[in-house]
Parts: C-alpha cells; structure tokens; sequence
C-alpha cells in the first residue's frame, strides 16, 4: 500500500516536473524564434517581454535574464540614435538589473559578464566626455575578464573589438587596437560554437561589418 | 482502493486547470496623462502567460481565470503595477491606469543652497570633470567654484567667500571628515589653493547655505569632497610644468589599490622669466607627497585610507620693505574612512582623522603656529522601503592650537588653547507624496572651551513644478566657534551663530538649467571689540547678508560647446571685530558675475575654455581719514583661457595643458594695505595691493602610462 501511494506520487511529481521543463523549453524557442525576428526588424520589444516572464518564473536559470538584459541594450541603443537620454537610462537600468541576476546564478559565466561590460559602454553612450573616464576602463575590464573565463566565447572578443573600435586611439583604442579582436571574434562565430542549449547567439553580423570597416581603415 | 482517491482527484484539478477554465481577459493600459501604453507588458507572474498591449493600448489575454490571481503590468519608466482579478469573469473589460515611477529624474529633490558636482547622480548641475577644466581655475577646486553664483570674488585671497561670508566660514569635508586647513599657507597678494587636487574626488557638493545637519562649524558654507572609489587599473603618471614636476603610481590588484604621488613645485624659474610686481626674495618652493589605500569589502563596503604632506615656503618684500615676510608652512593630514552595509536597510559609515600644520612667520618679528587635530566620526542610516532614510550620528573633534609670538621689543608672547567639540545629529530625508521633498534635521554641538551647548534644527524642502521645474526653500540655524586669534583673549567665548532663509527656483530642461536664489542670512553672537580693544572681545557682534544668486548653463545650443552664466547680487553689513558701527566688510562686493565657456574641438582633440568675471569695488579702510571703510577697490576683470591636447607621446596617453589669465591685460588692483603703527609723521603708510604678476602663465605636460589612463589626470 505505502508502496503505491510512493509509486503514485513519483509519478505525480516526474508529470509535473515534465511538465514545467517542456514549458521552458517551448517558452525558450518561442522567445529565442522572437529574438531572432527581432534582430530583422530591429523591434527587441515582443522578445523584451517574453524574457520578462520567463526570468520572474524561471528564477534559476541565467539565461533568460541574459536575454532580457540583451533585448534592453537593443532598445538601448535604438534610444541612443534617437537621441532619448531619460529611455537609454531607463534600459540601461533594466539591463543592469536583469544581469544582476543573471550573474547572480551564473557569476563565472563569460557571456554573462561579457555583456555586463557592454551595458558599462552604454553608459558611456549616455554622455561621452563624462561617463567615458569612469566607464570606459570599467568595459575593458569586463571584456578582458569574459575572455579569460572562456576563449571560446565569440562575444567577448566581439565586445572588445567594437569597444577599441569606438576608443579613440589615444586612449588605447582604434581600428588597430581592434582588428584582433575582431578577427579572433569572427573565427570564434565561424566555428560555430554555442554557449549551451539556450545561449546567446548574436553578434556575427555585425562583427563582420566592423572588421570590413577595421581593415579598410588599416589599409 | 482508497490510496488512488487522492491521485484521482489532483490528476482531475490539473486537468481542470489546463483545459477547462480557457478564457478571454481584454484590457486597456493607459499612461497617467491619458495617452495608451503601447507595448506595456501584461502577464501572470510566474506563469509564461502574457501579453503585449497594441498601439492602442488594448491587449488581449487568454488565460485560465481564478480569484486568486493577480495580473502584472510593466511598462518602462512606470511603476509596476498589479491588479487582482478577484470577481472578474470571461468576457470582461480591464481598465488599466500606470502612474510614472519616481526616478531621480522626476522626483522633487533638495536642492536649496547646493551645487553638486557628481558622475553618479542624473539631475546635477555639474560634473567633476566642469572643476577640473575651468579656465582660470588652474584646476583648483575653490577657483573653479568661486565661478558659481553666491561666491565673491576675492582674487588676492584665493580662498571661498560665499553669500557675505569671510573665507573660514566655509568648511571644508573629505570623505565626512573635517579638513582643518583646506588652503595653502599663503601671504597677502599670494593666493592661497586648495591642497587637495580635483582628480581625488568623484563627487563635490558645495553648499552655499541651508545644507544638511550632517555638517556643521560653518556659518556660511559646507564643502563636502567625496574621494574616488577603487580605480580600475593600474596607472603610473608623469607631469612635467613651468613650475614644477611630478609622479606618482596606482597599484591595483584584486579588490584592493595604493597609490602614492610626489610633486615638486619652484616658482623661482618662473619668476625671473616672467615680469612681476612683487619683489620675490624667495619665490615659492613646495613639495607633498600623497599616500592612498582603498579597498573594497562584501557587500559594497569599502575602506579608504589616506595621508598627505607637504612643506612650502616664500618670502616676500612689499614696497621695498626691510626685512622681508617669510612663511614657511608643514602641513599633514591623515585620515581612514570605513564604510560598511549592514543588511539591505543599514549603512554605516565612520572615520579618524588627525592633522597637524605648522606656520612660521617673519617680518622683524617671528611667529610659529601649531595646530593639532584629531576627530573621529560615526553616522548611521536606516533605510525605509518607501524612500525615506533617517540618517543619526555623532563626531568628535580635538584641536590643539599654540603660538610663540618673539618681537623685537617685549616680552615673547605664548598662547595654548585646547579644544574639543562634541556634536551630534539626527536627520531624515524623503518624498511627501509624488511632489514634495523634505530633509529636516538637528544638530546638537557641545564645546569644551566655552562650556556652551548650542542646538541647530534644518529644514529644508522641495516641491516639483511640472516636469521640468523645481521650487527649494531651505531654513536653518548654523554655528561656529570663533577664530583662535580672539578666543586667545577669552576662551570661552561663546559661538557665531547664522540663520539662513533661502527661497529658489530650477529650472532643467534637454541640456540647459536655469536657477534662481533669493537668500536672507541672519548674523548673530559674532565676535566683537567693545570699544575697538581685542583683548574685551565678546559675542556681541551682529550683521544681515541678503541676495540674489542667478545661474545658467546651456550644453544644448552651441553643437560641442558649453557655457554657464552666473550672477550674484549681496547687500551686507556687520558690526563686529573692530568695526565702528554696521558696515559692509572688505570682502565683499556687490555685483559678481562669470561667464565660463568650454568648446570641444573634435579635429584638434583639444578643449578650450574661457572664463570671465566682474566684480564690483569692495570698499576698505584708509586708518589716514577719520571716516571707516570710505574707500574703494577698483572694478575687477578677468579673461582667463586654457587649452588642453589629448595626444600620443612614446605610446602613452598625454596632455598638453596650457593656461594664461588676464589675457587683454586689465587692470588689476585691490586697493591698499596700511602698515599697523603709523610712521613719525603720524601717517599709516600705504602699499598699493596688486596681484604678484599682471598674467600668469602655465603649461604643462602630463603623461599617463598603464591600463588605467583613461581615467587618470
């Protein structure tokens, strides 16, 4: 008797559970199919929500704080071209507050802290000549330390080279400084290789612009 | 089969649950201004159900409805909001109103009284970055400051005077500790700087009245520097000037930093190159050495400890006087600020800090002043969820004061006064609803010497008008110990005592800020010689300060450039000291104005800056008429200009850093100074007051080398 009620109850507990994780994955390839969109029509808004649900019900997984953290430097940056300093600081506090947590589960994660240095350079977006000083150090720190946790991660050295792209060079920076990186960068995405089942992907398209626009300043 | 009846049951509430309860939940999200939410989120937190509200604000949710769930809205720049949808059923309509969350942007703030430069803060006037780059300010923090309304101009001094006040009722605070000398030992015509260099601070708050009981022993202001936090990397920098050179190195590693800078400074080679007034018999030499460790603990706290000294000397002829003035000047100052966060709802945060500065003075006399300090500090802050914080602390502060005074005739004098000051505060600051900001606070101040107890309540409040515009009033009571050169007569003289009320608006708005400040200022106990005799002074000394100070800075119109215009209108009188009745002192002026100007030229990597300023005549005593303070400076103009280079050099970040002030050669002059005795034709000799140089030029090369340059000066 004891032993069926045990058996009914482990079957219980093993649907449930099945249950949830074919929710996150589906919630997963639903938000990562967005993200993709996304990424044609350069709306990050839809994927930003999705993220938002599933990081507040999914509050042990890092990645789904990594891609709301990712969406809101999108948006980030969309309000930066339209010159809309009170929403850039607004994503950015999103951001920062997203990977807060995401680094609070995954804190030795190189994509993770890769893009924590990129929220660092949104600052420096806010307002060049007084954030840069303070954050610009900040940023390449950050790189540096994502690419010692994994060589392999695309984005770090992505991240580093669009960085000492923007820097001028006598600050360290320029398309010099940056052809490196970039090019380690594009060799990383062209091997292919992912951060886990539900990672990011992102990156290899622009990175491909700007090693084009590095070397043809080299030139 | 009793065992499956509880199996049997769960499986038919799951079922339930997922299939039969599928219903429709429409709703429209709007703003608090009426305008739709478009693209706010709408879900059940913890579920993946959710929707996106449209262009119109309207969203469409199908979801299983239960009483016990609550829906979630989040949209950004508002405040999350949840609605309980406890009786709503299939087919019903939400209506949705998000009020805007309360960021520093938008909420009311104290502003009363104070500038903040700040990096960290969004709605400030100023950046560290405005200090360090003011031309004519040759990158002194109270020179840069005395470009903003409520300052007088007192360019052969060089120290702060704010809203009618004399230079030591500004006191200066680093890190929350009280600097005892923040200016260089200085002779009249020489102006003093501050010892501390701008690059050291992250943050600078400069009050210019009705500032918080935190602070206190300053009748007119509080200058309050915040030291910068862990540097990001190493960085070793180099500087080589028309008057000196300097080095010094940041180690960081791991979680912790230590710094170390020597500088060297010989006016002499200047002096002879380029024309001066004053006739040096030594220029001025300088040398200091700053030491510096930080580091950072768990949880944000953080350790700082710092030391500086330094040792400067000069000596001067005026109007080919014999024999000539000398002063030399040690100065050392140490102090260790910890800063710990105590759970979510606590931080605390406390100090000691000693210092010691040695003055020697000749002029056919000889004077040597020894000051010693030692305080100690301990504030504590409680948190509340719904912004408030109440902020209580205490401090003590020693202070050893002596001098040995030797003339040529009579007895050698020798003065010793201890002092110790006791003080306490309690304060809290926060939002009365969405428009209104409130500090109130005491302060409570025991001094040894005197025996006296002094109490000061603060208040200070902000109310938002619009979205771009603030009103600040701020009313206060603030007290001061007396100068050591009269509490030698009397020690237990009583305080100085100042009532601020201050009444302004702000307005910022896309890069340009305007604010206007109405101030009265109430002088009471200050110290005063009944019949012009020192050695009776007393408390009895009275006077009245009342303005009006005018800001602009516009970062907005002019592409890559940047400007601010300020104003300042004082009327004030004092009875005090040896003044004959109420008059208004030699310090003061009535009309200020700057206007600084800073312009990015992206081609040339280089930043320019100009700097004007206006100061009405002061008026000062000619002891040769009977008449008390009848006569008058001249106007004062400046035009100062600097430029600085961002280059390469050996591979290494560089600046080339030039500066000239006065350039179309105004001329200068503050009137005079009478010698004490009169001379055998029973006249008090007059010297004519000049600045040491009509320009002074400066130029510089500093060099940074190592990961951290970006940062470095």
């Amino acid at each position: 008797m004891k032993t069926m009620i045990f058996l009914a109850m482990n079957l219980l507990l093993a649907w449930a559970t099945y249950g949830q994780d074919g929710q996150f994955e589906n919630g997963m390839a639903k938000g990562l199919a967005l993200l993709e969109e996304a990424e044609r029509t350069r709306d990050f808004g839809p994927a930003a929500a999705l993220f938002e649900r599933i990081s507040e019900a999914e509050p042990q997984r890092w990645q789904p704080a990594y891609h709301l953290a990712y969406c809101h430097m999108m948006l980030a940056g969309e309000a930066m071209e339209e010159k809309e300093g009170g929403a850039l600081s607004a994503h950015l506090d999103k951001a920062q507050a997203a990977l807060d947590r995401a680094l609070a589960l995954a804190p030795q994660e190189s994509e993770i802290v890769a893009l924590q240095g990129y929220v660092y350079t949104g600052r420096i977006w806010k307002a060049p000549m007084v954030n840069g000083a303070k954050y610009s150090p900040k940023a390449s720190a950050a790189y540096a330390k994502a690419i010692e946790l994994n060589d392999e991660n695309p984005r770090a050295y992505h991240l580093m080279g669009m960085h000492l792209f923007y820097t001028p060079s006598f600050f360290g920076g320029g398309a010099e400084a940056a052809l490196p990186y970039l090019e380690k960068a594009a060799a990383r995405f062209d091997a292919g290789k992912k951060t886990g089942e539900y990672g990011p992907v992102w990156g290899a398209f622009f990175n491909q612009e700007l090693l084009q626009q590095a070397k043809q300043a080299t030139e | 089969m009793s065992f499956l009846k509880p199996f049997l049951l769960l499986s038919a509430f799951a079922l339930t649950g997922t299939s039969a309860a599928q219903q429709v939940l429409t709703g429209q999200v709007r703003l608090d201004d009426g305008s739709p939410a478009i693209g706010a989120n709408v879900f059940l937190p913890g579920t993946y159900d959710g929707s996106v509200s449209g262009t119109d604000g309207w969203f469409q949710l199908e979801m299983a409805l239960a009483d016990s769930l609550a829906l979630r809205v989040t949209y950004l720049g508002y405040e999350p909001q949840d609605i309980s949808l406890k009786g709503i059923e299939n087919g019903d309509t939400l209506k949705i109103t998000l009020s805007a969350s309360v960021t520093e942007l938008q909420a009311a703030t104290i502003t009363a009284g104070a500038f903040i430069a700040s990096d960290e803060q969004q709605s400030v006037l100023l950046r560290p970055i405005d200090i360090a780059l003011t031309a004519g300010a040759n990158a002194d923090i109270a020179a840069a400051l005395n470009t903003l309304p409520g300052t007088q101009a007192n360019p052969e001094d060089g120290r702060l005077f704010v809203r009618g006040g004399d230079a030591r009722e500004v006191q200066a605070y680093v890190d929350g500790m009280r600097v005892p000398r923040p200016y260089t030992s200085s002779v009249p015509d020489v102006p003093a700087r501050g010892r501390f260099s701008p690059f050291l601070f992250k943050g600078t708050s400069f009050s210019t009245g009705g500032y918080s009981a935190a602070f206190g022993q300053g009748l007119s202001s509080a200058l309050s520097l915040e030291t910068k936090d862990l540097p990001e990397a190493s960085v070793t920098s180099l500087s080589l000037t028309s008057l000196g050179v300097g080095a010094g190195h940041t180690e960081r590693w791991g979680n912790q930093s230590f710094s170390a800078n020597a500088d060297y400074t010989h006016m002499g080679p200047y002096t002879q190159l380029a024309p001066q007034f004053l006739e040096w018999e030594r220029a001025v030499q300088a040398g200091s050495l700053q030491l510096g460790y930080q580091r950072a603990l768990p949880a944000n706290g953080m350790l700082k400890a710092q030391a500086t000294a330094q040792r400067s000397g000069l000596a001067v002829r005026y109007g080919g006087q014999q024999p000539p003035l000398s002063l030399d000047n040690d100065n050392a100052f140490a102090q260790t600020t910890l800063k710990l966060l105590p759970g979510e709802n606590w931080a605390w945060e406390s100090g000691l800090a000693m210092g010691y500065d040695r003055e020697k003075v000749g002029n056919g006399f000889a004077l040597d002043r020894q000051e010693r300090t030692f305080q100690a500090r301990t504030v504590a802050t409680r948190y509340f969820n719904n912004s408030w914080a109440l902020r209580f602390g205490g401090s003590w502060y020693f202070s050893q004061w002596e001098e040995h005074y030797v003339s040529s005739v009579g007895e050698p004098l020798r003065t010793v006064l201890p002092g110790h000051l006791s003080s306490s505060f309690v304060e809290a600051e926060g939002q009365l609803g969405s428009n209104w900001a409130l500090r109130a606070g005491a302060r409570a101040e025991y001094s040894a010497l005197s025996g006296q107890f002094n109490a000061a309540p603060r208040v200070s409040l902000g109310y938002k008008a619009g979205a771009h515009g603030q009103w600040s009033m701020a009313w206060g009571i603030f007290h001061q110990t007396p100068a050591e050169e009269w509490l030698r007569y009397r020690p237990n003289l009583g305080a100085e005592s100042a009532s601020h009320y201050i009444l302004g608006y702000q307005y910022q708005r896309l890069g340009r800020s305007l604010r206007v400040e109405g101030y009265v200022k109430d002088y009471r106990s200050l110290a005063r010689f009944p019949e012009g005799q020192p050695w009776m002074v007393d408390n009895s000394g009275r006077g009245f300060a009342r303005g009006l100070d005018f800001f602009y800075r516009d970062q907005a119109s002019i592409s890559n450039g940047d400007f601010w215009v300020s104003y300042s209108f004082l009327d004030t009188e004092r009875e005090y000291l040896g003044f004959p009745g109420p008059f208004t002192p030699s310090f003061a002026s009535r009309h200020n104005a700057s206007v600084v100007y800073k312009h990015w030229v992206r081609d040339w990597q280089t930043s320019i800056g100009l700097t004007y300023t206006l100061s009405s005549p002061r008026p000062y005593d000619d002891p040769n008429t009977p008449e008390f303070m009848d006569k008058q400076t001249p106007l004062y103009q400046d035009l100062s200009f600097n430029a600085s280079y961002l280059t390469e050099l050996f591979g290494q970040f560089a600046i080339v850093y030039l500066s000239v002030t006065n350039v179309p050669g105004f001329r200068q002059a503050f009137g005079e100074r009478f010698d004490t005795e009169p001379g055998p034709d029973g006249l008090y000799q007059p010297v004519a007051l000049r600045p040491a140089a009509p320009r002074f030029f400066f130029a510089g090369l500093f060099l940074s080398i190592g990961e951290g340059r970006y940062f470095s000066n």
